[in-house]
């Protein structure tokens, strides 16, 4: 029973050119800004003023030119560490979107493909995980292994992957009730052709947006776990351990707290407009 | 429809049983055990005193054994012993379930409360200047993570305006405003969480539902614009939008951890994170559990609710 | 007419708001009786047993709802508290204590010397895995004399034992295994409920011998996330707020409402622990070169802000301590000597060190690290900040025995002022520096066992000056807790080791 926020989508004939035409201004803004804030992340060490680790006797500065988002407790200049917690937060969020859509993509297709009894266990199996309170979880693992950019991007992945699971298999099984795949089917072609050109793309879109969607939930994940201590270690930053130190000493210096957060506001907001857009492309061409 | 019934229950119970098997063995992975860090500011104490109180907390036998008796004392209802005090895990989650349901309860209706008229108002004119007001306001409040609206909430409210107290917590029974007024951050933070994902979902539903040949139908019948919207569309909007709330209270509880930090509120999730760190895993295993049970229970529910109100469903067809 | 009611309202209202004015400029001579404070602190309450003691907060629980034979008044002397007074043989080997008569447990049932006997047997057995074993592990029998009289034989002399056992409470032994649901003592308070790690109520005890507290009630309570635990105590929602983060003081002092109570002489002091058994550190050179490559004051300024005092010749003990002595190395700030003594230790540029933290608490240690690892990094060293959580943290060196080879790791101890429980803490089997020396040893026992205050002082010199040679511990200040409460509030006190008194507590 395909439920109504679904997005399905029908093969059209339009161009590609066609469609770069269609999209909205809203994509272009998300675009946008999320490039530029990618961008200016990976060119941290070009663009950053300070050293991020360098210390100075000029502690809880406001923000002012020199420093721009103001200074840390031990004197830090926040723009550098901003723009190197980028670099960090945003290898975080690429990874752990990789590791979700990676594996959830695979189990739900084997899920939709598989049917009846394997389906069953596949997707109680995702239920199962999903069930357990998930910053208890990462809690646990994180404690368990150690909180380094790597293996938070893989637990964090993990934490994901069954909603992607669910979602690619729902999509790919209203694909597959299409009449053209069962055209396809009577037609005699092989799993592979089945996979690679009927399904495939026609899921793409759902793909995207689900993708985009999980970036944001990395983030926002990582932040809420940084929030109660486990984030990365010092010196090291992400947005959410900056925001987290930030909060701390708020009554010190609030911008400390104020860019991060606001940071990690503006591109999980940029990432669910894109989703959006994406998603709602899509439901204007497949309704009638 | 009993055989529906049934294999949805079975389900759930199987559902149970593996989480509590996965529950216990990942928290087993953790470094340190209850003995090392109750014992962790007690200088003097020596290795063997530590071995001599692991065994007699019942640490020292094999895994599959500390399992069976966890969960057969959990088919008895007795789940366990806190390995810190003199306190059984029954009374501790008793202690502190109150807390939880309440913060939980008030953030699920304090978020339909905002989310169903939003969803209303923005289904009948979709695309709408309001329409779109709303969704761009709902599409930032999906982008905050739920501590960051509480801290920012405590920002306004608690430090700035000095409104609402920044934490804590009150018994019902003892002080009923008291307690009130203290759930006003929590509760509001964890509905506008929610509240724009239930928005979204419902709003919709609700246009695929007003747009509908049905309700051409019953317009042209006559029946006036509100009727109609409320009588037909809602309720047949809603029936999706029941999974919908099903994985919202999932939602909510998941983040009710992190809330119950921000705001000291003593519920089962700072139970759980406390358990944690002093690697408490008889309270730990057990509330996790419970957590996972009660989204796993409102999934149940929502479920058999489906197929109660859907007929469609109940004939056995493919689950979507 | 109007005037002259006007002028009688306004005499009035000006008297009345004269008189306000005088009230809250302090508190009034006359205290008064009654009222409840609420107290918050970062940590929890797990469980009730003063033996047990899990957490250091635990111990604001010691003075309210248990008595033991002595206590620590607010000057830091010893002074009586069960027992009326106390003697001991000239070799001080035999204490004999008096106990006051007439007191009562909160059951009811009457102390006497018998149940004081019991208790320390519960104490001293090798069962009860408590913090003060350490310090009475020489008593090799308690007797009750007669009713009132108890009498300690000792192993070895101790002439400091009346401050030995401040915090051996006597407890009722018989319902121990319900001490957690009702907790019987002699304190001035009694459990009304405690919710583990979140709140425990107290209400005053009516039957208490002492005398009587004037709070009607006390309710403890944890205040897990620091900001709002600030904002609470700024909005009133708190009386009292144990142990304020450093950063926040001073803001908190400039505020009207708030008064800042402090420990007359400080004596927390960050213990930043070294194996001295596994390299590089146990080599003295390395622990020395560690030593000097502390900046001890920018971390006092940058992670203690300014709440304390620097150490700068390493020592426990503060320099305001009567007992300071010794012949002392000053290591101060010194990265060329660091380097230096680094080499000769066979620790060279390129090599790396760790610093294993707790992550989300104690931020003083988190950016003591960093100021260590920005020290390090001039002279090549690296130093990997490794922060977890308490449980894996606590499991990697302890306890005492264990192997952790070119680690760093933060930790603090509170003690009193007293060196014989502040530095027995080098004790081996008790540091988890797993340090033996010789020289120490035998100084550390000639300081217990002397009963003139001046040998005694030469004793603890000699081994003041050992421990600072040997470098077996880093020690690079000594912090002051901060305890915020609201200026209404008066009678409260912290010991030197950060431990609050709320017994006297008056609105």
């Amino acid at each position: 029973m395909a439920d109504p926020a679904s997005i399905t989508l029908k093969r059209t004939n339009s161009s590609r050119y066609g469609k770069l035409r269609e999209t909205s201004w809203q994509t272009w803004v998300a675009v946008v800004v999320l490039a530029i804030t990618v961008i200016g992340s990976v060119a941290a060490p070009l663009i950053a003023p300070f050293d991020p680790t360098e210390q100075s006797k000029d502690r809880f500065a406001g923000a002012s030119f020199e420093h721009l988002f103001g200074t840390d407790e031990l004197g830090r200049d926040l723009f550098s560490r901003v723009l190197f917690g980028g670099q960090l937060t945003i290898f975080i969020a690429i990874g752990a979107t990789a590791v979700a859509m990676a594996i959830g993509v695979v189990w739900g297709m084997l899920a939709a493909f598989a049917r009846g009894w394997a389906d069953e266990i596949l997707m109680r199996l995702a239920d199962t995980v999903m069930a357990i309170p998930q910053m208890l979880f990462a809690l646990v693992f994180i404690s368990a292994f150690g909180a380094t950019p790597e293996r938070l991007a893989l637990i964090i992945g993990i934490l994901l992957t069954p909603t992607t699971a669910r979602l690619v298999r729902s999509t790919v099984l209203a694909e597959i009730q299409e009449d053209y795949f069962t055209a396809a089917v009577a037609y005699g072609a092989s799993p592979r052709r089945l996979l690679f050109n009927e399904v495939l793309p026609n899921v793409r879109t759902p793909i995207l947006v689900q993708t985009a969607i999980n970036a944001a939930n990395v983030i926002l994940l990582e932040a809420s776990m940084s929030f109660v201590g486990l984030g990365i270690q010092p010196p090291d930053a992400t947005w959410g351990t900056l925001v987290q130190q930030g909060y701390q000493k708020m009554y010190q210096s609030f911008s400390y707290v104020l860019f991060p957060a606001l940071l990690i506001l503006i591109t999980i907001w940029m990432l669910n407009l894109l989703a959006d857009q994406l998603g709602a492309n899509s439901k204007s061409k497949g309704r009638s | 429809m009993t055989r529906f019934i049934i294999r949805r229950v079975a389900i759930s119970i199987v559902m149970l049983i593996a989480t509590s098997l996965l529950v216990f063995i990942v928290l087993r992975l953790l470094p340190g055990d209850p003995i090392i860090t109750r014992l962790g500011s007690t200088p003097g104490v020596d290795a063997e005193t530590i071995e001599r109180l692991r065994e007699e907390a019942g640490l020292g036998a094999p895994i599959w054994q500390q399992y069976l008796s966890w969960f057969g004392g959990l088919l008895r209802g007795d789940f366990g012993q806190s390995y810190f005090n003199q306190f059984s895990v029954n009374e501790l989650i008793a202690l502190r379930l109150p807390a939880t349901l309440e913060v939980t309860g008030l953030s699920v209706i304090a978020a339909i409360l905002i989310a169903v008229p939003a969803a209303v108002i923005s289904a009948l004119r979709p695309l709408g200047r309001i329409d779109r007001f709303i969704t761009a306001t709902s599409t930032i409040g999906m982008a905050l993570p739920q501590f960051l609206i509480g801290i920012v909430l405590i920002v306004v409210f608690a430090v700035n305006l000095k409104w609402l107290p920044a934490r804590g917590f009150v018994p019902f029974d003892e002080d009923p405003g008291g307690n009130l007024i203290r759930m006003i951050l929590p509760a509001f933070t964890l509905a506008l969480a929610s509240a724009p994902l239930i928005m979204r979902f419902l709003r919709a539903s609700m246009i695929e539902v007003l747009s509908s040949p049905f309700i051409r139908t019953a317009r042209g019948k006559g029946l006036n614009a509100w009727g109609v919207v409320i009588g037909h569309g809602l309720r047949n909007a809603l029936i999706p939008s029941l999974t919908m709330l099903g994985l919202v209270v999932g939602y909510t509880l998941g983040g009710v951890v992190i809330i119950e930090y921000v705001f000291g509120i003593p519920g089962l999730g700072s139970l759980a994170i406390d358990a944690v760190f002093k690697r408490d895993y008889a309270v730990l295993q057990s509330v996790v559990l419970l957590i996972s049970a009660m989204f796993i229970v409102t999934t149940l529910v929502v479920d058999l609710l489906y197929g109660v109100l859907d007929p469609r469903l109940r004939i056995g067809a493919r689950r979507g | 007419m109007l005037n002259r009611k006007a002028l009688a309202g306004g005499i009035l209202a000006a008297t009345l708001v004269l008189t306000a004015g005088c009230a809250s400029s302090g508190p009034s001579e006359e205290a008064s009786t009654g009222g409840s404070i609420t107290v918050a602190a970062a940590q929890g309450i797990p469980q009730l047993n003063p033996a047990i003691r899990t957490f250091a907060w635990e111990e604001v629980l010691f003075p309210l709802l248990w008595n033991g034979l002595s206590k620590t008044n607010e000057q830091g002397e010893i002074v009586p508290d069960l027992a009326e007074s106390w003697e001991a043989t000239a070799d001080q080997k035999t204490w004999t204590f008096k106990l006051r008569d007439g007191v009562t447990f909160s059951n009811g049932e009457a102390l006497t010397a018998a149940k004081v006997a019991a208790s320390f047997e519960y104490y001293l057995d090798g069962e009860t895995a408590t913090q003060e074993a350490n310090k009475i592990s020489m008593v090799s029998g308690v007797e009750a004399i007669d009713e009132l009289t108890v009498q300690f034989t000792l192993d070895e002399p101790v002439a400091t034992f009346p401050s030995a056992i401040v915090w051996v409470k006597v407890l009722d032994v018989d319902s121990l295994d319900t001490i957690d649901k009702d907790p019987i003592g002699t304190g001035p308070f009694t459990v009304e409920s405690f919710t583990p790690d979140d709140s425990v109520t107290l209400v005053r005890n009516e039957d208490y011998f002492g005398d009587a507290p004037a709070l009607d009630e006390i309710v403890l309570v944890t205040a897990a996330e620091s900001t709002s635990a600030v904002t609470g105590l700024r909005s009133g929602d708190l009386d009292v707020l144990w142990s304020v983060p450093a950063g926040d003081v001073e803001q908190l002092e400039g505020e009207g409402s708030i008064s800042i109570v402090r420990p007359e002489s400080p004596s927390q002091w960050p213990s930043w622990e070294m194996d001295t058994t596994s390299a590089p550190f146990n080599d003295v050179h390395a622990r020395q070169a560690l030593a000097y490559a502390i900046d001890r004051e920018t971390i006092l300024e940058a992670a203690y802000y300014g709440q304390g005092a620097v150490s700068p010749t390493n020592n426990a003990l503060s320099e305001n301590n009567p007992w300071f002595g010794g012949d002392l190395t000053d290591y101060s700030y010194d990265l060329d000597m660091a380097k230096k003594l680094f080499a000769e230790a066979g620790v060279n540029e390129g090599d790396t060190l760790v610093w294993w933290g707790i992550a989300g608490a104690y931020p003083e240690w988190n950016t003591s690290g960093e100021i260590l690892q920005a020290s390090l990094k001039e002279i090549g060293i690296n130093l990997d900040i490794q922060n977890n959580d308490i449980g894996t943290w606590v499991d990697e060196f302890y306890p005492a025995g264990k192997s952790y080879p070119g680690m760093i790791v933060p930790n603090f101890q509170s003690t009193p002022p007293e060196p014989a429980y502040s530095l027995n803490f080098y004790l081996p089997g008790r540091c988890e520096c797993n340090w033996v020396d010789e020289d120490f040893l035998s100084a550390f026992s000639g300081a217990l066992a002397e009963p003139d205050d001046d040998a005694r002082k030469a004793q603890w010199a000699t081994v003041q000056s050992v421990i600072n040679e040997q470098v077996p511990l880093i020690v690079p200040l000594q912090s002051t807790v901060a305890t915020g409460t609201s200026s209404e509030l008066s009678g409260i006190w912290v010991e030197g080791g950060g431990q609050l008194h709320l017994e006297s507590a008056t609105r």
